[in-house]
Formats: C-alpha cells, sequence, structure tokens
C-alpha cells in the first residue's frame, strides 16, 4: 500500500504548489515504487483527458437571446439617449 | 481585457444595452461551457446561461469594480448551476461522499498504462465518457474540478468564485481528481 504523504504530494504536484525539495521526495519514490508510479501516471491521464473536452461554443443566437430578455425600462433610457 | 469589460460596465450602468451585449459576447462561451459541464444539458446549460447575464445585468450596480468581473460572473453562474442541480436531485445524492483516499487502496492489480494516441484523445466518445464521470462527481468537488480544468482558473480565483478558503478547494480538487482517476483508469 502506498504511503498517504506520497499521494498527498502527487496532488501538490499537480496543483503545481510542490516545493522543489518535496519534489524531489516524490520523483525518488516514484523510481522506487511501481504502484506510486502507475497512480501518478492515471491521475495525469485522468488531468489530460479533463481538460481535452473544454471547448464548448455558446449557440449562435446566445446574445441576442440574452438581449432581447433584458428589463424593458432600460431600454426606454436607451431609445432617449 | 479587463480594462475594455470595466469601461463597458460602466457605460451598462448608464443604460447602454449594446455595452452590456459586448460583456455578453466576451463572455458567453466560457459561462456556457461551465453550465453545460455542471448540468450536462444543452438546454439547461443555455437557460442557465442566459440566467446568468440578466442577473449580471440586474446587479450590475452591486458589482464591486475593484474585482475581476469573471470572477462575479462565474460565481453567479456556478450558484445558479448548483441550485438546479439542487432542485433536479434527491438529497440523498447531496451528500454522496466520493470514495476519496479510502479507494487508493485497491490500485494494486492495475496493468501499467499505455498512452492513448491523440487522435483517441479527441474522439467524442472519450468527450462523452468524460462528460458523463464529470456528472458523476458531487456537486462541490464537481464545480471545483469545472472551474479547475475547464475553465483553466488558479486556486486563488476558484476560492473566491466558489467562497470557500483555499484549503478547501484543493481538498476538492483532490478528491475529485482521485474519484476521476479511479472512474477513468481503464478507458
Amino acid at each position: 500500500m502506498c504511503p498517504e504523504h506520497i499521494i498527498e504530494l502527487m496532488h501538490q504536484y499537480l496543483d503545481e504548489e510542490i516545493a522543489p525539495e518535496e519534489e524531489q521526495v516524490l520523483r525518488e519514490h516514484l523510481q522506487n515504487c511501481k504502484e506510486c508510479e502507475v497512480i501518478f501516471n492515471e491521475l495525469k491521464k485522468t488531468e489530460a483527458f479533463v481538460k481535452s473536452i473544454s471547448n464548448m461554443q455558446a449557440p449562435a443566437d446566445f446574445t441576442a437571446n440574452v438581449l432581447a430578455c433584458l428589463p424593458k425600462e432600460k431600454k426606454r433610457v436607451l431609445a432617449v439617449r | 481585457m479587463e480594462a475594455i469589460v470595466k469601461k463597458r460596465i460602466k457605460q451598462v450602468i448608464k443604460g447602454d444595452q449594446d455595452a452590456f451585449g459586448e460583456i455578453v459576447e466576451i463572455y458567453k462561451n466560457s459561462v456556457y461551457q461551465l453550465c453545460f459541464r455542471m448540468l450536462g444539458n444543452r438546454q439547461e446549460a443555455e437557460d442557465i446561461a442566459q440566467e446568468t447575464f440578466l442577473r449580471a445585468y440586474v446587479n450590475i450596480k452591486s458589482f464591486n469594480q475593484d474585482l475581476k468581473f469573471s470572477t462575479w460572473l462565474f460565481r453567479i453562474a456556478t450558484n445558479l448551476c448548483i441550485d438546479r442541480l439542487r432542485k433536479k436531485k434527491p438529497d440523498y445524492y447531496l451528500d454522496a461522499e466520493v470514495a476519496g483516499t479510502e479507494g487508493l487502496t485497491m490500485y494494486s492489480q492495475i496493468p501499467s498504462d499505455t498512452p492513448l494516441p491523440e487522435k483517441e484523445l479527441e474522439s467524442m466518445e472519450l468527450q462523452e465518457t468524460v462528460q458523463k464521470e464529470i456528472l458523476k462527481l458531487p456537486e462541490k468537488y464537481r464545480s471545483a474540478i469545472v472551474l479547475k480544468y475547464i475553465e483553466d482558473l488558479s486556486l486563488n480565483e476558484i476560492s473566491e468564485i466558489l467562497d470557500l478558503p483555499l484549503g478547501t478547494v484543493k481538498t476538492r480538487i483532490h478528491r475529485g481528481r482521485e474519484a476521476l482517476r479511479q472512474q477513468l483508469r481503464y478507458v
């Protein structure tokens, strides 16, 4: 079973918040522990998967729909302008 | 970007709706995407994204202009998504904890993984699988994961949006990431 503090270091690494000396501890552990290495690779793969789905576009008429729903009194102000 | 937005906000406060249209154009994709990843349904995502901008418009005077506008906007969107989720899901689901660290003891028989080819990574099927797994996360982990990985925000910004201490945000991201790892490791 892998030590909990190593798992914690993996998360710190992924959050880019790991201190250099801690990163050294993590790297040394990963070289000697196949199981932790597998977990670490899976975490990195998970990140890549989740990032890969980010690219959605709002529907084409989105802005027009929002503007059409704005409260009417403001429109009058605009017309007077 | 922020400077342009601040200028537009001043115009909106004076009653200029076209200026608000420009703000919507700038943020519509990120707000829509946040809502879609939280809710998993295009129509609902559109409704909630639209509602987000309407609330922002109506409350624009209460926006503290020393803050980043996107932080405020994402906070409105996240809160509306969570409200919507609470209305549609039974209560027991909300309190369901993802197997956090306990699950880590189950790794022992994992075969070593091979990286996927890029085209497979981009496939619709994978996208759907990932989206499905995000939707299985309890909402508190889901919002943190979506803000971090889909919106690509810093932990500090996420902490402001969710109005939570930084440590809590980190814990949620760690738990969410671990839950997703367990679901996606054989993909």
